[in-house]
């Protein structure tokens, strides 16, 4: 029996328990986060916990529980968004790279090399300052300043699979290369593939979280980087508890779980496929 | 003297090791042998403590959800110190100073960023030892002078052994462990390592660890046979080689017998004892035709390096040709042109004169490769893996009767049992991952033989396995070679294999063939 | 390089697929995980010297992409650009004459490409810019606050290697013992820190809380006149920022030497050294040590992107006067000439000092 009542394919393993279980309650706080009262400002300003707001209030009588509970789907959706783009972007570059070879492969790393040297907080903020980017911004910013990591690995990755006897065996017989990279190739990199999606997951959240810690994303755009960014002027008083523990325990909180996901993912795709 | 008795080893709760009993004295040699995986290995790492464990009681053997980690139970003794329960600092004191390791002479042996002479003055560096320098171990362990100052990386197989040797002998331990000290050397320096062995073995007490029953036979004064993590069988040397009791001991042994080297040693004038060998005995061979494999001139390079260089040979069709080296001989790439994964830079490959035998259209060739594993796709089934080659190779011929779906399963089960593998539908869903490496590779043999290949390439086919694969790969190959009179060649750098596969053998030597054997 | 997964396999094949869980190889979202292998292929002998004037070229064509995207996309915004170069509450009350003067001040008039021409002359000429809010030049106030985020960084970096790279040996040297597993778990917990929360943490329990160390500031208001006491005094106040730093760099450090060193202890030649009874130390430090020095020094180059990245976080929450902070408060103000001045600036001190610090790695693994 499992608590939601669902049938549940039997033997789960605990990697997958663990994943729904995080989809599960996302999904929850997202559906609750729809029906709580808007996150308007009131009269009660830095108000304490209370039971009329649980988690307290901000400076400008915002109840930080609402907040930090509608801060959640943008946070999280912006983090998967974002390195999903990354992640397709990266695939791209990276297995062109790999088929190509010879001079495009060059010029690809290249540009790798030279996005890599720039820190890139500072083009991140400059873009951002100008634009304080939206929800869907924010996403193709991150995007754009985070692609370059996994380009590398993912050349070295389908070069790797492109040059495994397998393949060389099924061309030899005469398959199309469309063949080889939906029979062979994709299934072989998939596994690695949604383990560094998972990881980008992760970074995506913490520079989320830095923008908005920043004041740089839409003022409109609640996350938990902007809610803990009230915290900051209340440093002296005790009212930084409850504005900065809550959206910094979520955050926490989704890197962690993230964290246990990925490593799980791990475990999972290496009992699903050992290389000897 | 090193006592051990009813010694038990858990990786969590994987039984590695399990009551152990055995006493070595000062003056004595003891093997265990037995094949990878059988724990061997790890029964030397534990009597130097060399990973962590905590000790547990002989009934908390079966207990589940233990924490990963390994736990031990019953007792090792050297010289009266209880190895499994003494500090750290304790062992530290016995390792080197009382006890030595040899293993297995790899580059990977000794530090990378150490020099020889660097790694000889860390063991003399620390008091005990004043009185010997640094030349005079080079001296007495016969390591040459321009070596001193190299990094281990430019060593070779026989000078890293002599170094190791050299590193756990300086001390004179009173006890030696013997870790497959020859496993990866070339026969000379084999034979002088096996005689640096056997002269001190009569000041120390040695284990010989290893699955060379040839070497055991040679050094042991007692062997003790580990089978499953079990010592299923111990006793004289001779008495287990001539009348073993076990009938695992006796397949060993058995295997052994497809080794010339064991056969000259035995002295087996008979060679009807070997059920393997009689019943892979061939007929003989037809007269050379002119038919089969033509390597004509064949000259391969990689930049300014000549990887082959002139290479011609011919392969009788139905016959089987070895071609042995050392490693970075050219082998590969000889094997890689001869079933064209790469193209030929100077030079022809023929098959039945005249018919490029590289370009796939025209003629049929088949790899076997050294890592079966790596040679199919990790997510396939068993099924899959046969299923492609047949679809793929029907489409070719564009013979509507071999992509139909029931033909195919049928075929795929005729395949099956032709490598010997089970055709259970269990076993046809099988991922190719969670094979064994002995079946993967009777897997890779069946692929390549659904293409109906006009001659077969193997390239290293057994140096992946462990030996009772090694041997039964080797019998499948010589039956199929012989049943389907298959022209085959095979690239090795282990001599019995081919001795044992080939008709005739050509060693090649820096890309050029040396000489040709006829058996 | 083989990807996280891959490596992880290997270990697998190594234990024999005993290994428990790796948190380590979740390190590597921290690290980009290439970077030492790409360093390697750069340190080829052979191209030494071309490898150098490479990643210096590639540092120029950053530079100058930064130039282009800092000139062009404030005038490709819609609207006035003086609008948004020139802090609206002081342009408000200006009359079009004053308008048209600063327009002129500011290299806006004439066509686009002229003014480029102009902007690129004036950064040639060292002119950075003039924050009308500070009213004073931005090269004069990157000048000022660069030396406080350079004495964090370089209090910091000795933290965080020594921190770092011990205990990730350590850890490393017997993975899944207890050690390990305690350190590990504290370092992760570290890890799923934002930056600023760290640093809050800190500055309200060491700062507010036991009030050991002053909240803000590089200095106290009246600096001492005897230079001792002033030293101490800034060491006082920037203690907390740069542990706030060191912090999330141990991170990086820990699991970079933590899963190297797990790597090394499967390696044959470790086992031997450890049975032919290699004393503690020297396996730490000629064993695992030694042995991880060329991953170590390939990374060090991006450690300065990273700390960047960090510096930022940690001065604007201690409000340390340092380069972060001027930053923030130029995003705060909207003082763009500011922001431009100073993004462009500290690029080009990052890329030089990283720059430097790979050719100095690329001279080491020369000299062998």
């Amino acid at each position: 029996m499992n608590i939601t009542g669902f049938p549940l394919p039997r033997n789960l393993t605990r990697w997958q328990k663990q994943s729904l279980l995080f989809l599960l309650v996302f999904v929850l706080i997202s559906l609750v986060s729809m029906v709580v009262p808007s996150y308007d400002t009131g009269l009660d300003s830095l108000e304490p916990p209370s039971l009329a707001h649980w988690l307290g209030t901000n400076d400008i009588g915002q109840d930080v529980l609402i907040g930090t509970l509608k801060a959640t789907p943008n946070t999280v959706s912006i983090a998967i968004a974002t390195s999903f783009l990354a992640i397709v972007l990266s695939i791209m570059l990276g297995a062109t790279a790999a088929i190509a070879g010879g001079f495009v492969s060059n010029a690809i790393l290249r540009l790798v090399d030279i996005i890599q040297v720039i820190p890139s907080i500072l083009i991140l903020l400059f873009l951002a300052a100008l634009v304080h980017p939206s929800f869907w911004g924010t996403i193709l910013l991150l995007a754009l300043t985070t692609w370059h990591d996994e380009v590398r690995v993912l050349r070295a990755l389908f070069l790797r699979e492109l040059t495994r006897e397998n393949v060389l065996y099924a061309r030899r017989m005469g398959a199309s290369w469309f063949y080889c990279a939906t029979r062979h190739i994709l299934p072989a990199v998939l596994p690695s593939v949604l383990g560094l999606f998972v990881q980008q997951i992760r970074q995506a959240a913490m520079k989320v979280a830095g923008l908005g810690f920043l004041g740089l994303t839409d003022p409109q755009l609640v996350t938990w980087g902007s809610l803990m960014q009230d915290a900051l002027d209340h440093l002296q008083s005790p009212a930084w508890m409850w504005l900065l523990v809550p959206p910094g325990l979520c955050l926490s909180l989704f890197l962690l779980s993230v964290l246990f996901i990925g490593r799980g993912l791990e475990v999972y795709s290496m009992a699903d496929g050992k290389e000897p | 003297m090193i006592e051990v008795s009813n010694l038990c080893l858990h990786f969590s709760n994987q039984r590695i090791l399990h009551n152990i009993s055995f006493s070595l004295k000062k003056g004595e040699t003891l093997a265990i042998i037995g094949e990878s995986g059988g724990g061997k290995t790890s029964l030397a790492r534990l009597l130097l403590r060399l990973f962590d464990g905590k000790p547990i009681g002989v009934k908390e053997q079966v207990f589940s959800n233990r924490p990963k980690g390994f736990y031990w139970s019953g007792s090792a003794r050297i010289d009266g110190l209880d190895i499994l329960h003494a500090k750290p600092g304790e062992i530290r004191q016995i390792r080197g100073q009382k006890v030595g390791l040899i293993a297995q002479a790899l580059s990977d042996a000794l530090n990378p960023h150490l020099t020889i002479a660097q790694h000889i003055e860390e063991i003399l560096n620390d008091g005990s030892f004043e009185d010997q320098t640094v030349e005079e171990i080079f001296c007495r362990y016969n390591i040459p002078a321009q070596l001193h100052d190299q990094y281990p990386s430019r060593l070779s197989g026989g000078e890293i052994q002599r170094v190791l040797s050299a590193l756990a002998l300086a001390k004179q331990p009173d006890y030696l462990i013997l870790d497959e000290p020859t496993a990866s050397l070339d026969p000379e320096n084999r034979e002088i390592a096996i005689q640096g062995f056997s002269s001190g073995s009569r000041r120390r007490g040695q284990i010989l660890i290893t699955h060379d029953l040839a070497l055991a036979q040679r050094l042991a004064d007692r062997v003790a046979v580990l089978y499953k993590g079990e010592v299923i069988e111990e006793g004289d040397t001779e008495k287990i080689f001539q009348c073993p009791k076990k009938t695992y001991t006796g397949s060993l042994i058995q295997v052994c017998h497809q080794h010339p080297r064991c056969k000259a040693d035995e002295n087996a004038a008979n060679g009807s004892t070997c059920p393997v060998c009689k019943k892979t005995a061939r007929t003989t061979r037809s007269e050379p035709t002119r038919q089969g494999l033509f390597i004509s001139h064949v000259f391969h390079r990689y930049g300014s390096h000549f990887v082959l260089n002139d290479v011609s040979t011919l392969v009788p069709k139905g016959s089987c040709l070895g071609l042995v080296g050392p490693s970075g001989c050219g082998k590969s790439t000889l094997a890689r042109l001869l079933v064209g994964l790469e193209p030929v830079q100077q030079g022809a490959i023929f098959w039945d004169e005249g018919r490029d035998a590289t370009s796939p259209a025209r003629t049929r060739s088949a790899l076997v490769s050294q890592h079966p594993h790596r040679a199919m796709a990790h997510h396939f089934s068993v099924s899959d893996v046969l299923q492609e080659a047949l679809k793929l190779e029907g489409k070719r011929n564009k013979k509507a009767d071999r992509t139909d779906h029931h033909s195919i399963a049928n075929h795929v089960r005729k395949l099956l049992q032709q490598v010997g593998l089970p055709q259970e539908p269990d076993f046809l869903s099988r991922k190719t991952a969670a094979l064994s490496g002995g079946e993967a590779q009777r897997l890779v043999i069946a692929r390549a033989l659904a293409t109906r290949p006009s001659y077969l390439v193997l390239d290293e086919p057994t140096s992946a396995l462990d030996m009772c694969a090694r041997s039964q790969i080797l019998s499948l190959l010589a039956d199929l070679i012989s049943r389907q009179s298959l022209t085959t060649v095979i690239f090795t750098h282990d001599h019995d294999a081919a001795h044992f596969l080939a008709d005739q053998i050509l060693t090649i030597v820096n890309g050029r063939p040396e000489r040709v054997t006829m058996r | 390089m083989a990807p996280r997964l891959l490596v992880l396999k290997d270990m697998a094949r190594v234990m024999v697929d005993v290994i428990p869980i790796e948190p380590s190889k979740n390190a590597s979202d921290l690290v980009p995980c290439d970077s030492a292998s790409q360093g390697r292929e750069k340190r080829l002998p052979k191209h030494f010297l071309s490898g150098l004037l490479s990643g210096l070229a590639n540092r120029f064509v950053v530079l100058a992409f930064l130039v282009a995207l800092t000139f062009f996309l404030p005038r490709l915004m819609p609207g006035d650009p003086l609008d948004i170069l020139f802090p609206g509450d002081l342009a408000r009350d200006l009359t079009p004459a004053e308008i048209a003067k600063l327009r002129h001040q500011m290299g806006l008039d004439g066509t686009l490409l002229a003014q480029f021409a102009g902007y690129c002359k004036a950064l040639l000429q060292g002119d950075l810019g003039f924050s009308y809010i500070h009213a004073a030049p931005v090269a004069q106030l990157l000048a000022s606050s660069l030396p406080w985020t350079g004495l964090l960084m370089l209090l910091a970096t000795p933290i965080f290697l020594v921190l770092g790279i011990g205990c990730g040996i350590e850890a490393g040297r017997q993975p899944h013992q207890l050690l390990d597993r305690t350190m590990t778990t504290i370092v992760t917990i570290i890890a799923s820190l934002p930056p600023f929360a760290t640093a809050v943490l800190l500055l309200v329990l060491f700062g507010f809380g036991l009030s050991l160390f002053p909240v803000s500031g590089a200095e106290p208001l009246f600096p001492s006149d005897s230079g001792a006491r002033r030293l101490i005094d800034i060491l006082h106040h920037a203690f907390l920022p740069a542990t706030a730093l060191a912090m999330h760099e141990v991170v990086r450090f820990y699991f970079l030497s933590r899963g190297e060193a797990i790597k090394l202890s499967v390696r044959p030649f470790i086992s031997n050294a450890r049975a032919r009874g290699v004393g503690e130390g020297r396996e730490f430090i000629h064993y695992f040590g030694r042995n991880l020095v060329p991953t170590l020094l390939a990374r060090l180059s991006d450690t300065i992107s990273a700390m960047v990245t960090s510096v930022l976080f940690v001065e604007i929450v201690f409000s340390y006067p340092g380069i972060g902070n001027l930053i923030y408060n130029a995003v705060l103000d909207r003082d763009f000439a500011l922001l431009q001045g100073a993004v462009l600036g500290l690029a080009t001190v990052v890329l030089l000092v990283n720059w430097l610090l790979d050719s100095a790695v690329a001279m080491l693994a020369e000299r062998g």
